[in-house]
């Protein structure tokens, strides 16, 4: 048989789980716009026999109450796992389709101002020249458009350096903010450790934990697994960043002008990093960017090399044999190697005002398919990072959404689950008063005769 | 994106966010092909067409610049036209006062008054053959020098044709160079055995030998003949200039047109797209206003 009083104790049950559920559904809801935050859940547990029935303990009670069993956090590791996964792709595409379109814009393709342009007026001159072999002014006009050309090409050339330059001192950003966040991680780990030790809620740091993981994620595209203890073990490119309350150093190095490859590494260990902010910028300063010059290279070269050639095999205005035309190899040192107009060798024939040879120069403009193909092939390239991104953000949407769905809340959920267990703590108080009342009669009435 | 079953308000918030976001996206980029007028705007917005209409463009510029090339060269040739047009009447009048000399009637006198006016005209026929166009000497080849004829000595200063790079050439189209300009030994014959060798013999015959008068006549026959020939040739070539240039003109015509459809925004087409996305657009504003209002609060009393 169970205690006179033990009634009024399972009302009181009732009471303290009910107020503790809309304690948790008002935490809730005051943390309905708060990033990071992941809907809590009271799991209620009914008092009864002990598990483990004993020869002189029985149980005969008949209902005892509730008491809160734990307080979950509505999440999913794998489904976690999977935004990790989608968010580090999702930062590299982004990352690189971002800087691809800032380029593609500094060429100025196709239009009146593009290094195209600037070979077509160049081209005319040479026409123009051939028209009046004679005429200064021609001539000066040749030089003048040839020395905007080279200055166009270089200026692309140089456009290209400033955006190395420029993600270079964006690795180093993302490499503090890595290792801050790693050694953020290492302690965070400690104290949900020993939280989780001492049985406290620790569902706050473990909200930050996860935010933190996620972070990492979009920076180098970490992977993280959660031990049993609540600590988080972060690897980046397979080697381990943050292990129990020991986090090791994110290093950049290697790459110090346009060409150097990226060193990256973690605690000292070498590691190769393909998604992520990192991956988009390591692949930016490692493989797009110099492959774009190097073609520019190409095509400043062979312009001055095909130009040479012929313009070598010509007269200038005073009869000598004509010299190189264009100085350099590179499209950032290409420069006009004539330093007067009568330099120019038109003319095929010494001492005459023949033009043979500037319009053979005139005929050479085919050299242009090797720039045009360098930026069809770039325009391509931008096309395709963008499309591929536009595509990836649908997927990452649908994983957040799937985990928004899980761990987010709902006001109308958590108003009609407060309603709940307002009733059910009106209900208990009931209880009490009708627990109180039949004792009246019990302590109070009876034995009486009216 | 398919609507998972577990819907809470921040992800109605995020989807609408995304929606309007979509919607803005694709209003500024037609927006951006209405006040550019083109569809291509950077390389990635079409590679291909990109690569089109470079290849437009610099078709484009290389055809107007063989249209100039080509009127450049008729301005030269005209001239030459019009300097042995007149050449041409002067000599015709050479010839009559040497028939005149030629006859027997003719006294001592006239014929010395007939050579002063052959004198004259062998002078003005010395500087029309020096004719300039731009500064050069029509008559002279790829000369570098101003004159075509000394003018005292009667004698060739210019380059005679000698195998390529000595005659004045025009490209008018790929591959296709036309020859602008006539040299004074093609015009007036070989250096030495010219018109105006033969204008002096007249000159000296009607002075002192009217018999040798006859040969004269026929060798300014002959000089006649090659001038109408060397006439002949350049109207020829004139007509190829005019040809190739009004051709280059409609090429260039024709490549702008493609240009334009490569890379001009289709202006009724942008101005529906516009409309639509505007429509889309104010759609989904007045979704997300009614969608995200309303709550169970509401309801609560």
């Amino acid at each position: 048989m169970t205690g006179t009083f033990s009634s009024l104790s399972t009302a009181l049950s009732a009471l303290h789980y009910n107020r503790v559920a809309m304690d948790v559904h008002g935490s809730n809801v005051a943390n309905v716009g708060t990033e990071g935050y992941t809907r809590r859940r009271v799991v209620g547990e009914s008092v009864g026999a002990p598990s483990v029935p004993a020869l002189w303990s029985r149980f005969d009670g008949a209902g005892t109450g509730v008491r809160v069993g734990s307080i979950d956090r509505m999440v999913d590791p794998l489904l976690d796992a999977r935004a990790r996964t989608e968010h580090g792709e999702q930062f590299l595409l982004d990352g690189r389709s971002e800087v691809l379109l800032r380029v593609e814009s500094g060429l100025g393709e196709p239009g009146d101002n593009g290094v195209a342009a600037a070979l077509s007026a160049y081209w005319s001159a040479w026409h123009d020249v051939a028209n009046n072999p004679g005429d200064s002014a021609a001539r000066s006009q040749l030089l003048a458009r040839a020395n905007a050309l080279t200055s166009a090409v270089g200026s692309q050339a140089r456009l290209v350096g400033t955006e190395w330059s420029d993600q270079s001192v964006k690795l180093d950003a993302v490499k503090t903010e890595i290792n801050t966040i790693a050694t953020d991680l290492a302690k965070l780990n400690d104290t949900i450790r020993i939280g989780k030790a001492s049985d406290t809620q620790v569902g706050t740091l473990e909200d930050r934990r996860d935010q933190l993981t996620l972070r990492l994620a979009e920076l180098a595209g970490a992977t993280s697994t959660v031990a049993g203890d609540g600590t988080v073990e972060v690897k980046v490119g397979g080697a381990v960043l943050v292990s129990g309350s020991t986090a090791h150093t994110f290093g950049v190095g290697g790459a110090t002008a346009l060409g150097d490859p990226v060193t990256l590494s973690v605690g000292g260990n070498a590691v190769s990093v393909a998604t992520g902010t990192v991956g988009a910028v390591v692949s930016l300063m490692d493989r797009t960017l110099p492959d774009y010059v190097r073609r520019l290279d190409e095509f400043a070269q062979s312009l001055a090399t095909t130009v040479n050639a012929q313009h070598t095999q010509g007269f200038d205005r005073a009869g000598a044999a004509g010299g190189a035309f264009f100085t350099g190899t590179t499209a950032a040192t290409l420069q006009v190697a004539l330093t007067g107009p009568d330099q120019v060798a038109a003319s095929a024939v010494q001492g005459t005002l023949d033009n043979s040879n500037a319009d053979a120069i005139a005929q050479l403009s085919t050299v242009d398919e090797g720039y045009r193909r360098l930026v069809t092939d770039f325009g391509a390239e931008v096309a395709s990072a963008q499309r591929v991104a536009d595509n990836q953000r649908v997927l990452t949407n649908q994983v957040d959404a799937s985990r928004e769905s899980l761990s987010g809340i709902d006001l109308d959920e958590e108003m009609v689950s407060m309603l709940a267990h307002q009733r059910a703590y009106e209900a208990a108080a009931r209880v009490l008063t009708t627990v109180d009342s039949v004792l009246d009669t019990l302590i109070n009435r009876t034995g009486l005769v009216r | 994106m398919t609507i998972p079953s577990r819907i809470t308000q921040r992800l109605m918030v995020g989807n609408s966010l995304a929606s309007l976001q979509n919607g803005l996206g694709r209003l500024a980029k037609t927006q951006e092909q209405l006040h550019t007028g083109r569809v291509i705007n950077r390389p990635s917005d079409s590679p291909i067409g990109t690569n089109s209409a470079m290849r437009l463009r610099s078709e484009t510029a290389t055809q107007s610049q063989y249209a100039r090339n080509a009127e450049d060269g008729l301005g030269w040739l005209g001239r030459v036209d019009n300097t042995l047009m007149s050449m041409l009447d002067s000599v015709n009048r050479t010839r009559g006062l040497a028939l005149q000399g030629a006859t027997g009637s003719t006294n001592a006198q006239s014929r010395e008054a007939l050579a002063a006016e052959v004198e004259q005209i062998r002078e003005a026929l010395l500087a029309s053959a020096n004719t300039q166009h731009l500064g050069r000497p029509v008559f002279g080849g790829t000369t570098a020098g101003k004159q075509a004829y000394d003018p005292d000595t009667g004698a060739y200063l210019g380059q005679p044709v000698a195998g390529p790079g000595t005659t004045v050439e025009r490209s008018v189209a790929d591959g296709v160079r036309i020859r602008v300009d006539v040299t004074g030994p093609e015009a007036f014959g070989p250096a030495g055995n010219d018109l105006f060798k033969v204008l002096d013999d007249v000159v000296t015959h009607l002075r002192t030998d009217p018999a040798a008068l006859g040969g004269d006549l026929d060798k300014l026959d002959g000089a006649l003949t090659r001038m109408r020939t060397a006439l002949a040739d350049v109207g020829t070539r004139y007509a190829r200039l005019e040809q190739a240039a009004q051709t280059a003109k409609d090429v260039t015509l024709n490549l702008q047109a493609s240009l334009s459809d490569v890379e001009n925004v289709d202006l009724a087409k942008a101005m529906v797209d516009l409309q639509l996305q505007e429509v889309a657009y104010q759609a989904s504003l007045a979704t997300t206003a009614r969608v995200l209002q309303p709550s169970l609060i509401d309801f609560l009393r």
